[in-house]
C-alpha cells in the first residue's frame, strides 16, 4: 500500500494580528521572518497515514507538497516522524492558486507515484478552502471520503471512520480512494525524535515535475480589512422607550 | 562568517519546543509547587531522546556534542528550568566516563544512561570543599580488587534518584599516606546512604542529596582514568557542561523576557499599554542586549568544545558566568515590570527569578569562573 500524504506550508495561524503584514497590491502576504508550518489538518492527516502504516505491512507513506524550494521545510518535518520519502511538486506561487489547480497537481504526482491512498487535511489553515481533497478525487477518477478521522485495515480493504454532526460513521472501501481528514484526539501528529529530526535534514527531497492545468481563477486584489466600531447608547426611561428610540434609529441608519 | 544557526540546529529546536509545549509546559507551574521529580517527563525526555544528546552514537547517544544540547536545554529552560536540568544532569553525571571511561566501562555504564533506563549524578562537592575542590577529605583505600571509599557529598543533584555516581576521592597509600584525587564510577550498593537536601530556593523537583559512603566497596575496574587523575577529569567535566548551565541561563532570560514583553503590550496604565513608557523600553532592551550577548557567548563557547579549541574552557567560564548573571538580573527586572504581579506566584516569572540564582552558584560559582578567566589572561602564576 503507497500511501502519499498531501501537505501544504502556511503562515504560523498563530501569528500575532500585528505580525501579519501585506503590503498594498501584494497577492500573498509577507512570509519573510514569519514563522512557517505546516497546515494543521495536514498534520492529522500525516499521523493518519502513519498510524496505518504501523498496521500494514509494507505499507509506505510519501509526503508530498507543492511549492516552491522553502516549502521542503515541511516535509522534512514529515522525514523526522519518519515518513518514507519526500517528495515536492515545485512551483512558483507568486498568488493563490485555485483548489482545483492544486488538486491537479497532486493528480499527478499521485499518478507518477502509484499513490493507493491519498491523503489531505479537510482545510488549509491560511485560506481555508477546503477544495483539495474531493477535487483531487475527481481528478483521480477515485471515491473520496470526507471528514475521515481515522484508518484501519479491515478484512476486504480499508475501515474509515469518519465525523459527522453528532457522533460518526463507518466507511468500508477499497483503494485507490482519496480521503480528507479532520482532527481528532487520535491523529495528532506526533512529535519527533532527536536522531530522527537531525536525520531528516540529511535525507534526500525528490522532486517530480507536473504542469498546471486548468482554469485558473485570477485573485484580483488581496487587503486586510479595516473594522470601524462605534458604539452608541441609546436613550431611554424603560425598555419600551429604549425599543422604540432604537427602532427610530436603526430607521435613520436604514439599516431596516 | 555566519552567526545564525544552521538549518538542522533550527530544525532540532524547533522540535524540542514542540516537546516543551505539549510535554512541560502544562506542568512547569506544578513541578515547581510540587518540588517533586516529574518522572512522566523524565520519560518523554528519554523516549524522544533528549537525554540520549549527551552520548555518541556508538552508545546510543545522538552524537554527544554541545551545541545541540545547549539548543535543547535552553529551549526547555525557557519553560522550566527544573526539567532542563534532567539532561544536564544525565550529562554532568556522565561526562567523567565519555571522557576518561574505558572500552569496557562505557559499554557497560554508558548505553542504559543514553536510553533514559538508568540516571546518573556527579558526586564532587562536599560540605567543606565546594569551590575548593582540591579541599575534598573523601577516601578511597585499595583493598584487594576493591577500593573502600569512605566520606560525605553533599548537594549532589539528582543523588537520591541516580542508579550511577561519578564520585570523586583521594586514594590513600596504605604505606606513604600519599593522596591522589581520582574518579569512580559508581553503582548504588551497600555502604552507601542517601539523604534528600530539600526546600532549596528554586529548581524545584530536582532533588537534592546528601551522599554518606561507609567503607563503600568499590570493584577496582571502576575507576575512571588512572589514580591521580581526579582533578584534571573533574574540570575536563565542567569544561563541557558549563555551556549547558550558561544555555539553561539563556532560557530562563528569554522566558522571563517574552513575558515582560507581552505583559508591556497588554498591561494598561494612565491610561496606555506599559510598553509605551520609555521606563519600561529601557529596561526590555537591557534585558534583550544582556540576553542575546550571553546567547552567543555560549553558543560559541559550544561550539569551541565541540571544536576542540584550546581556549574552550575559558569560552565555557565566561559563557557560564555572563548567561547565569544575564539571568538573574532579566528575571529580576522582569518581576518589576510586573510590578505586583511579577512578585506573585499567579505568573511563572517569580520562579524564573528564583530559578536563576542557583545558575551564578552551581558547576563553579561565577566567582571561581572569573579567576578561570583571569588567570586565562594573566598567564600561570596568578
Amino acid at each position: 500500500m503507497q500511501i502519499m500524504v498531501c501537505l501544504k506550508q502556511i503562515l504560523d495561524p498563530e501569528l500575532p494580528p500585528r505580525d501579519f503584514r501585506l503590503e498594498k497590491g501584494e497577492m500573498t502576504p509577507a512570509a519573510e521572518g514569519v514563522p512557517l508550518v505546516m497546515s494543521s489538518f495536514d498534520q492529522n492527516a500525516l499521523e493518519v497515514g502513519l498510524q496505518l502504516r504501523e498496521k500494514m505491512a509494507g505499507a509506505t507513506v510519501t509526503a508530498v507538497t507543492v511549492g516552491p524550494e522553502g516549502a521542503e521545510d515541511v516535509l522534512r518535518k514529515a522525514l523526522a516522524v519518519k515518513a518514507d520519502r519526500a517528495v515536492r511538486v515545485p512551483l512558483e506561487q507568486d498568488s493563490k492558486l485555485s483548489g482545483g489547480i492544486v488538486a491537479g497537481l497532486l493528480a499527478g504526482a499521485a499518478r507518477e507515484l502509484g499513490a493507493d491512498l491519498v491523503l489531505c487535511g479537510r482545510q488549509a489553515g491560511d485560506w481555508d478552502g477546503g477544495q483539495v481533497g474531493l477535487i483531487l478525487a475527481e481528478e483521480l477518477g477515485w471515491p473520496g471520503a470526507n471528514l475521515v478521522t481515522g484508518i484501519e485495515p479491515g478484512s476486504g480493504g480499508l475501515v474509515l471512520k469518519c465525523e459527522l454532526d453528532e457522533g460518526y460513521e463507518v466507511l468500508e472501501g477499497n483503494a485507490p480512494l482519496v480521503a480528507v481528514v479532520t482532527n481528532h484526539e487520535t491523529n495528532v501528529l506526533r512529535i519527533a525524535k532527536v536522531k530522527d529530526t537531525m536525520a531528516a535534514m540529511r535525507k534526500k527531497v525528490e522532486q517530480i515535475n507536473v504542469a498546471p492545468q486548468g482554469g485558473r481563477l485570477e485573485l484580483a486584489s488581496l487587503e486586510i480589512p479595516v473594522k470601524e466600531v462605534n458604539c452608541e447608547i441609546i436613550p431611554g426611561e424603560d425598555g419600551v422607550e429604549k425599543a422604540d428610540n432604537l427602532f427610530k434609529r436603526l430607521l435613520e441608519l436604514k439599516v431596516l | 562568517m555566519n552567526f545564525e544557526l544552521d538549518k538542522e540546529l533550527l530544525f532540532l529546536k524547533e522540535m524540542v519546543r514542540d516537546l516543551v509545549q505539549e510535554k512541560v509546559a502544562p506542568r512547569a507551574a506544578e513541578i515547581d509547587e510540587q518540588d517533586e521529580f516529574p518522572w512522566d517527563i523524565k520519560e518523554a525526555l528519554a523516549e524522544h531522546e533528549i537525554l540520549a544528546m549527551p552520548f555518541p552514537e556508538e552508545y546510543g547517544g545522538t552524537g554527544g556534542k554541545v551545541l545541540p544540547m545547549a539548543i535543547a536545554i535552553e529551549e526547555i529552560a525557557k519553560v522550566s528550568a527544573s526539567v532542563a536540568m534532567i539532561p544536564s544532569g544525565q550529562c554532568l553525571g556522565s561526562v567523567a566516563i565519555i571522557l576518561a571511561g574505558t572500552e569496557e566501562q562505557k559499554q557497560r555504564f554508558l548505553p542504559g544512561l543514553a536510553s533514559g533506563e538508568k540516571m546518573c549524578a556527579y558526586g564532587l562537592t562536599e560540605p567543606n570543599a565546594g569551590s575548593d575542590v582540591g579541599g575534598m577529605q573523601s577516601t578511597a583505600v585499595l583493598d584487594g580488587d576493591e577500593y573502600i571509599i569512605n566520606g560525605t557529598k553533599r548537594f549532589i543533584t539528582f543523588g537520591n534518584i541516580a542508579d550511577i555516581l561519578t564520585v570523586f576521592a583521594k586514594v590513600v597509600d596504605k604505606n606513604t599516606g600519599e593522596k591522589k584525587l581520582s574518579c569512580f564510577a559508581v553503582e548504588k550498593g551497600e555502604g552507601l546512604v542517601v539523604r534528600n537536601l530539600e526546600h532549596k530556593l528554586g529548581v524545584k523537583g530536582t532533588p537534592t542529596a546528601e551522599l554518606f559512603f561507609d567503607n563503600m566497596r568499590v570493584p577496582k575496574e571502576n575507576l575512571l582514568g588512572a589514580e591521580g587523575d581526579g582533578f584534571k577529569i573533574a574540570m575536563q567535566v565542567l569544561d563541557k557542561t558549563r555551556s549547558e548551565v550558561a544555555a539553561q541561563a539563556i532560557g530562563i532570560a528569554q522566558g522571563a523576557l517574552d513575558y515582560a514583553v507581552q505583559y508591556a503590550r497588554d498591561r494598561v496604565q494612565f491610561g496606555s499599554p506599559i510598553g509605551k513608557f520609555q521606563a519600561i523600553q529601557m529596561k526590555l532592551a537591557d534585558m534583550e542586549m544582556k540576553t542575546q550577548a550571553a546567547r552567543y557567548l555560549t553558543y560559541v563557547a559550544a561550539d569551541k568544545y565541540d571544536r576542540k579549541a584550546h581556549d574552550r574552557g575559558k569560552y565555557s567560564a565566561m559563557a557560564k558566568a555572563f548567561a547565569s548573571d544575564a539571568a538573574m538580573y532579566v528575571t529580576t527586572e522582569a518581576i518589576q515590570i510586573l510590578g505586583g504581579y511579577g512578585y506573585s506566584k499567579e505568573y511563572p516569572v517569580e520562579r524564573m527569578f528564583r530559578d536563576a540564582k542557583i545558575q551564578q552558584i552551581y558547576e563553579g560559582t561565577n566567582e571561581i569562573q572569573r579567576i578561570v578567566i583571569a588567570r586565562s589572561l594573566l598567564g600561570r602564576g596568578f
